[in-house]
């Protein structure tokens, strides 16, 4: 009976703080910098934090806060193992975006009349996504970023959240005209800039919601082939589309220059084993962009391919987690919504960690949560943040249920 | 330290982070798990959460469907022959999926019938979207699909219409302050909604009243209130007959099939007492409250006795 | 509303088995390719191993060090000869040899697998670290002795060729062989430079038309087929004519009426041609690949290029070639030796081992490796037939240079036309078996160029026949897998 009713949360954080203390007073001993024993104690305490304090403070959902906890501290552990300054940067991200955070889970709350937010945002999405053409910077073949005052944007990580609005919002309508249109520009625009990892998610989200929103298999089944053949029709069009399928295919053939990345992420994988290569171990800096799109392999190197899947199973948790908030959503609006900001997450993780161990060619995108990333983190904590306001609203019906529910007298 | 005592260190520290990975999954997976169960508990204990009411299956009366059957009314969801539906109306006439339905606080249950399918609110056709709009069902409307005629009971605590706003975009979710939530009977819902008997000579006082909490905007056109006939019930004592299993008649959520809810002057000692806000679903503690379960059935059983 | 939520939850339902998806491919690749990834020669983490700790000795079957690491040098037999036999087997300390052991195994030699106790150990010693011992299952007396019988003979010396020995019926690899060869303590500019290749592993690496010796596949074939073959007489008029184009036998003999086993023994073309062509090609090609063309080698300890049969454009005079082993198809040697010794062993074939067992620099056992059955070739009824039909050969067939008294031998010869840079080229083949429980041994003879008039009875025959002979006289070379 006790175990039944035993409160998951603190054993939960007790066990991430141990993991976070120990890896980071060990890796405190490898160079004895003040740092690392300074995040030994901060990151618990941050852990604490977020998981104790704040569901005090604003209404969230205590599981999330712990998943996400969990990856974003691996991401800044991971990060100053190979390269303290991304860490250091990584901390100030993950502070934004918790902010960022509390105020998406403020917005689900309280915006009743989302119409004319949406309204709004479509046009703004679109010039957004439209100005890395003009003043962006071209990186790995794709323009999808932009300077702003020394700090780099990537607009098709704000523009996700603007999606899911948007999608949410005409699709709890049943109005398609507004959000295809919508998801078109969107598409086409990440198409020109060549970002074709990000424009997969949108499609692949855009395309799920819409199967949850309408049931209607045959239009479904057509946006799924319709979807298929752009990709054929890219493949063939686009020569570094055709590169990039070839090194997926045999990495090893040219693996001094296209093949690089990936071959050397096989490896790293590889190299880790069942248990890994030992925490500052290894030569992770090997990998090439080792901090945003391989940190999965940097992370099977060291900690191995077991703790690898357990991370693979936390995003698992989240999905399922995002699912049920869905599942119990009063509205068509926000179960949408939660749904969506699921399917992203979980799509971005498949394509990332797919592209890593060699099952899909590369895509580009970032790892949630753990790359680092001003935007992407920042980003995928806002998704956090809504999925956590439609959680709160839920509970609250519960609790509105419930009380009306007492003090009725079970009569038998 | 040295470059070789590091690696040992770290080459024994990584069975203890994959250990602490593996606890730490095992941990949320169990939190899932019995978040799940918590969920099924609650789910069971409060089977109408989420429900705005129900339909009362007035006719046909066939085996599939026979009369007084309950069909509970989600917030939004479809309507239609088969059993996927959220309301499923097995009568002939009945299409698949006939029309959605979506609750908007403030007017009441809002029906869009699916293309190429007809229905009836309380006698007026609904075949596009447009009429639709301007007819919601609200408690007490019959709604009539196929061969099916369905009755509409909103729970207590419900925001049916009350106050409109007229905006052009309707709240698709009402603020939970001012919404009550889906509440549970109260008690018997009464209906049909009784009306004080006019007495002859009493002059209905002019609507609408002056009772705080109804708005003048209000409009009422869609209730025609000839469908209750009143005669029918012999209420000769205000207030109503049905015994202790009924809430005062001064029902929170009908107030426009209230005429005048309160008492009438001629009839009653009691004084004239504007009708209660709505905001809070009325607790007669002395009432006995059926169970939430079986609430439904004894109401007609004691409906039947009165 | 209930069908949305239920098609939520078939969406996340579906984005779970994507990400188990993800995991089961994750483990997959990770444990049938991993070894190959991370002994990867650019693998950097190899590197810098390499600077802490000193390579672990190699052994063979007998015990005899093969390669061993001093002050981080690395050293390899006192005698030439012996060196330069087995380079290609062992792999060099530059790198140069692709897939050798010494590069293959670098998780055991370069002490990936140290336990903790012995890293503690090694903490306090001042010594280095040593990688862990690798005795593998070859002979190297049997590898250093097989290079001089090509040059024994006059047809072969001096010719480029591979040859593989094995234990049909554990699997084990006793020699490997590939010439030309080069001496890994003496790697020069010339040797770089050498337009032969000696850095080129022929017996794994290399895939060449089988010839003849594929009509032991065609033989299978038949009798799985088309019922009744064995005593259907074929005929062989000396030039059969497909698709304009004729087919002729060795020296354009014309063999007049023949059994199936006479045109075995015969090696008559024609006779082959007739079969395939009376078969479909699909059924010739699903033998094929019974006996493992166009299938992903993926060994634990080797590294074999794949052998194919072709699967598109066939014409009619392609099928017929291909039941004497012209056309398009290819095999390594190791792979034909594999097909011997799957007849030999009743039809099950053995993947082929290189390791027999590990041990840590202290001599503690790490691993000791076991016998995997590869795939089931064919039936035993088919391969007891097979061997009556190769030991005919050995006896009064086309391989009798192989005979050797006193033993039951069988074989298959073959010569392959092949075109190497626009000129012809005949390779010559021998695999055959000893038919012997208490020396179970299969080999396979490739010789590259062999001059005009000869066939592989002529040249790769003779070899094996020595081999055989030195197999005969050192019986001791057949142990089982748990040893000591």
């Amino acid at each position: 009976m006790s175990k039944r009713k035993r409160d998951w949360g603190r054993p939960l954080a007790r066990a991430v703080k141990a993991f976070y203390f120990s890896a980071f007073l060990l890796l405190f001993l490898r160079d004895f910098q003040w740092q690392g024993l300074a995040l030994a104690f901060a990151v618990p305490l941050m852990v604490s934090l977020t998981t104790d304090l704040l569901p005090r403070l604003f209404p969230c959902d205590k599981l999330l806060m712990s998943l996400t906890n969990f990856l974003c501290a691996l991401g800044v552990l991971v990060l100053y193992d190979t390269n303290p300054e991304y860490a250091y940067q990584q901390v100030i991200n993950y502070g934004i975006g918790l902010i960022a955070m509390v105020v998406c889970i403020y917005l689900v709350r309280r915006v009743r009349q989302w119409g004319v937010l949406v309204w709004l945002m479509v046009p703004v999405s679109l010039v957004l996504l439209a100005l890395p053409l003009v003043i962006g910077r071209e990186t790995n073949g794709a323009r999808n970023w932009f300077y702003v005052g020394g700090v780099s944007v990537q607009p098709s990580e704000i523009v996700k959240l603007s999606l899911l609005l948007v999608l949410s919002h005409y699709m709890s309508r049943r109005k398609m005209i507004p959000w295809l249109m919508f998801a078109v520009g969107c598409l086409g625009l990440l198409m020109l800039q060549k970002d074709l990892g990000t424009a997969l998610m949108y499609y692949g989200t855009a395309l799920m919601l819409y199967f949850a929103a309408s049931g209607n298999l045959p239009l479904t089944v057509i946006g799924l082939g319709g979807g298929v053949g752009a990709a054929f029709a890219g493949y063939k069009m686009f020569a570094h589309v055709k590169r990039r399928v070839a090194i997926w295919q045999n990495p090893f053939a040219d693996y001094d220059n296209a093949g690089y990345q990936i071959v050397q992420s096989l490896m790293a994988i590889a190299s880790g084993g069942l248990f890994g290569l030992g925490l500052g171990l290894g030569s992770p800096k090997t990998i090439p962009v080792y901090h945003t799109d391989f940190i999965f392999a940097v992370i099977c190197e060291q900690f191995g391919l077991i703790f690898g899947l357990c991370v693979l199973l936390m995003y698992v948790a989240l999905i399922w987690r995002g699912a049920t908030i869905a599942m119990s959503a009063r509205s068509g609006f926000h179960g949408l919504l939660s749904m969506g900001c699921t399917l992203m997450l979980g799509l971005q993780t498949f394509l990332i960690i797919g592209g890593v161990i060699k099952l899909i060619p590369l895509t580009g995108v970032t790892m949630p949560f753990v790359s680092y990333g001003g935007t992407s983190l920042v980003s995928a904590l806002c998704l956090m943040g809504l999925m956590q306001g439609v959680a709160s609203l839920n509970e609250d019906h519960l609790q509105q249920d419930a009380e009306l529910a007492q003090g009725w007298e079970v009569d038998e | 330290m040295t470059p070789e005592i590091y690696e040992v260190l770290s080459l024994a520290m990584r069975y203890w982070f994959t250990l602490v990975g593996v606890l730490i999954v095992w941990r949320a997976f169990s939190w899932l798990r019995k978040d799940r169960r918590k969920e099924h508990k609650r789910l069971r204990r409060l089977p109408d959460a989420g429900m705005v009411g129900e339909f009362v299956v007035q006719s046909p009366g066939t085996d599939a469907l026979p009369e007084g059957t309950i069909l509970s009314v989600p917030r939004e969801g479809v309507l239609g022959y088969s059993r996927v539906n959220d309301i499923p109306v097995p009568a002939s006439g009945v299409a698949k999926s006939h029309l959605d339905f979506t609750f908007i606080a403030g007017q009441g249950l809002r029906i869009m019938p699916r293309p190429r399918c007809e229905c009836f609110v309380d006698d007026i056709l609904l075949s596009s979207k447009k009429v639709a709009r301007m007819n919601p069902l609200g408690h007490g409307s019959i709604l009539q699909v196929g061969d099916a005629f369905l009755k509409l009971h909103l729970f207590a605590g419900i925001d049916a219409p009350r106050y409109v706003s007229l905006a052009e975009d309707e709240p698709e979710e009402t603020p939970p302050e001012q919404q009550s939530a889906p509440g549970y009977p109260t008690g018997m819902p009464v209906y049909p909604p009784v009306y004080p008997p006019m007495p002859q000579g009493y002059q209905q006082p002019m609507y609408p009243p002056m009772q705080q909490g109804y708005p003048p905007v209000y409009q009422q056109p869609i209730y025609q209130q000839p469908v209750y006939q009143q005669p029918v019930y012999q209420q000769p004592v205000y207030p109503p007959v049905q015994p202790e299993m009924n809430q005062p008649v001064y029902h929170p959520v009908q107030p426009e099939m209230n005429q005048p809810v309160q008492g009438d002057p001629l009839c009653d000692t009691q004084p004239y007492e504007p009708a209660p806000p709505v905001t809070e679903p009325e607790h007669d503690p002395e009432a006995i409250r059926p169970r939430v379960r079986h609430s439904r059935r004894r109401r007609y059983a004691e409906d039947e006795q009165a | 509303m209930k069908q949305r939520r239920f098609r939520f939850k078939i969406l996340a339902l579906i984005l779970l088995g994507m990400f188990a998806l993800l995991a089961v491919y994750g483990g997959y690749s990770v444990n049938t390719y991993g070894n190959r990834w991370f002994s990867f020669s650019r693998n950097p983490r190899i590197r810098t191993q390499k600077q802490n700790v000193d390579a672990g000795d190699i052994l063979d079957r007998n015990g005899v060090v093969l390669a061993w690491s001093e002050e981080g040098k690395r050293y390899y037999q006192e005698d030439e000869s012996a060196r330069r036999a087995i380079v290609h087997l062992l792999g060099d300390s530059q790198g140069q040899v692709s897939n050798g052991v010494e590069a293959f195994q670098t998780s055991y030699l370069y002490g990936f697998n140290l336990t903790l106790g012995e890293r503690l150990a090694a903490l306090g010693s001042s010594e280095p670290l040593t990688g862990d011992t690798v005795t593998l299952t070859i002979d190297s007396r049997l590898c250093t002795a097989i290079p001089t019988y090509f040059n024994a003979h006059a047809e072969t010396a001096g010719k480029k060729g591979a040859v593989v020995v094995m234990n049909y019926k554990t699997g084990e690899v006793l020699a490997e062989i590939s010439l030309p060869n080069f001496d890994p303590m003496n790697i020069t500019a010339d040797t770089l430079a050498d337009p032969g290749q000696p850095f080129w592993n022929r017996a794994t690496q290399s895939v060449y038309p089988p010839g003849s010796s594929f009509k032991i596949i065609t033989t299978v074939a038949s009798l799985k087929y088309l019922p009744g073959i064995e005593n259907t007489p074929i005929t062989c008029g000396g030039g059969l004519m497909v698709d304009n184009q004729a087919i002729r036998d060795y020296g354009s003999a014309i063999h007049g009426e023949l059994s199936l086993k006479k045109a075995f023994t015969t090696s008559c073309n024609n006779a082959y041609a007739r079969l395939a062509l009376a078969m479909e090609d699909a059924e010739l090609r699903r033998t094929a690949e019974d006996f493992g063309f166009n299938d992903n080698f993926l060994f634990r300890d080797l590294v074999v290029e794949n052998s194919t049969y072709p699967t598109k454009n066939r014409s009619q005079f392609e099928i017929a070639t291909s039941g004497f082993g012209q056309s398009a198809i290819t095999a390594s040697p190791v792979h034909m030796c594999m097909v011997a010794a799957a007849i030999a062993n009743d039809g099950q074939m053995m993947e082929p081992r290189l390791l027999r067992r590990v041990d840590g620099a202290t001599g503690v056992e790490r691993t000791v490796f076991e016998s995997r059955l590869y795939r089931t070739a064919t039936t035993p009824e088919i391969a007891a037939t097979l061997q009556g039909y190769m030991q005919a050969v050995a006896t009064s067939g086309t391989g009798t240079r192989a005979a050797v008294p006193g033993l039951t031998i069988g074989g298959k010869t073959g010569s392959a036309e092949s075109s190497l840079d626009g000129a012809d080229v005949t390779y010559g083949w021998f695999v055959g078996y000893i038919a012997d429980d208490s020396l179970p041994f299969a080999l396979s003879v490739l010789v590259e160029d062999i001059p005009d008039g000869e066939g592989g009875g002529s040249t790769a025959a003779r070899i094996a026949g020595d081999i055989f002979r030195y197999l005969k006289e050192h019986p001791e070379l057949v142990t089982d897998n748990t040893v000591e």
